[in-house]
């Protein structure tokens, strides 16, 4: 059977893709987990790993050479994230906001910029007690655009696993980064105002993207679902799973602790889901 | 000399004084020999970065050597410090008060970024 990629995301931050991720990870076997969230991955704190493995992840910035170069400044005309500036007849680079476009260097007309690699962030791996392949991104403070760590993470996915990959919240080019190659998506939202607007963005991302995707409702409320399966109904969005509103549930995140580990009878709607998006995509690729 | 005060609306020398350096709705410039002000609207206000390299790039192509404002990130700082530009903080006030206020001494030289980047 082919191995899965599978994205875990959401328009909505804080409504529980981390909680869906390591859960569903713990639940199922021969698995990877990478997170992708590289702002602020917090897998980490649910699955305690020992990080064996250090890579470091660079981008090209502008180096000048102000003995050549003669202050003629196309470069800082050219930079639309002000990333160059001239004070003085001198160019000063601003490496945090540089975009790597490389422009400037093709452009200067004397060869006085070189582009030299500046380091943009980590990727960590661990063997976890767990039994989970475990490997995070993390882009450094300052830096802006987080997207080639998780190309650099997403290069880490083992073809004879299932991977399941933990995406930034959102649905901007890191969000887009992570799943863009994905075999599914899983949307995670919460039964409120707020994460119905945001599913709604994920959602269309997902149709734009053409991956095929399907909803878990956290912190599901029989009284306040409805926000969200009326959405999903009108959309013929499939309904995976409802994680409900426990007090339980909520205590074990606070120490750190995956649900799945206390409540096992958990681990079997995980698989569930796992099966219902390998049954959805097999139909898929019968029909065409 | 020319001296830039950050400006929230465009009114000449009675123009409110903007307490924010990169994303300023407007630049006054001021030269003090001649008596003149000119506001110029920060085209980078809305920039999604680098709206003080940016508002740094314009003030000093214009030959300013002082500016006054609130606030001035890290970047702008190292930009205008590179481009040899003091700059004195004030709260409030008009862009006149704040040219009075500079020319009687009684601003603080700013030698340290006080502002946080936005995006």
């Amino acid at each position: 059977m082919k191995s899965l990629k599978i994205t875990v995301l959401s328009g909505k931050g804080g409504t529980g893709k981390t909680t869906v991720s390591v859960n569903m990870a713990l639940s199922l076997p021969n698995i990877q987990l990478l997170d992708a969230d590289v702002e602020e991955p917090n897998s980490q704190y649910f699955l305690h790993p020992n990080f064996d493995k250090e890579e470091q992840i660079f981008r090209k910035v502008p180096e000048i050479d102000q003995e050549t170069c003669t202050a003629c400044r196309k470069c800082v005309d050219f930079c639309e994230y002000n990333a160059l500036a001239m004070m003085l007849d001198e160019v000063l680079v601003f490496p945090e906001i540089c975009h790597s476009c490389g422009g400037c260097e093709k452009l200067c007309p004397v060869n006085a910029i070189t582009e030299v690699d500046r380091v943009l962030g980590v990727l960590k791996h661990a063997e976890t007690d767990y039994d989970v392949d475990f490997w995070q991104g993390e882009l450094n403070i300052g830096e802006e655009s987080s997207v080639p760590v998780i190309e650099g993470l997403k290069e880490k996915a083992d073809n004879q696993k299932d991977v399941i990959i933990d995406a930034q919240p959102g649905t901007t080019c890191p969000t887009i980064e992570a799943v863009v190659d994905s075999d599914y998506g899983i949307l995670v939202t919460e039964p409120t105002p707020f994460g119905l607007s945001d599913l709604k963005l994920a959602s269309e991302l997902m149709d734009e993207l053409q991956i095929p995707h399907g909803v878990i409702i956290n912190r599901a409320e029989e009284d306040s679902d409805y926000i969200i399966e009326n959405f999903c109904a009108e959309n013929n969005i499939d309904i995976l799973l409802k994680i409900p509103f426990k007090r339980e549930f909520a205590h074990l995140y606070s120490d750190g602790i995956p649900f799945v580990l206390e409540y096992p009878a958990w681990e079997k709607e995980f698989k569930a889901v796992f099966d219902k998006i390998r049954g959805v995509l097999n139909e898929k690729n019968y029909s065409n | 000399m020319k001296i830039a005060v950050t400006a929230e609306n465009n009114n000449g020398f009675e123009s409110n004084v903007n307490p924010h350096f990169g994303r300023s709705p407007y630049f006054a410039i001021v030269d003090t020999e001649a008596d003149e002000v000119e506001l110029i609207k920060n085209e980078a206000a809305r920039a999604s970065g680098g709206a003080g390299v940016s508002a740094a790039q314009l003030i000093s192509d214009r030959g300013v050597e002082v500016l006054i404002s609130g606030s001035v990130g890290p970047k702008a700082y190292t930009a205008l410090t590179r481009g040899n530009i003091e700059m004195y903080t004030t709260k409030d006030g008009t862009v006149q008060q704040a040219i009075e206020a500079f020319q009687e001494g009684s601003l603080s030289q700013l030698t340290s970024p006080n502002g946080t980047p936005r995006k």
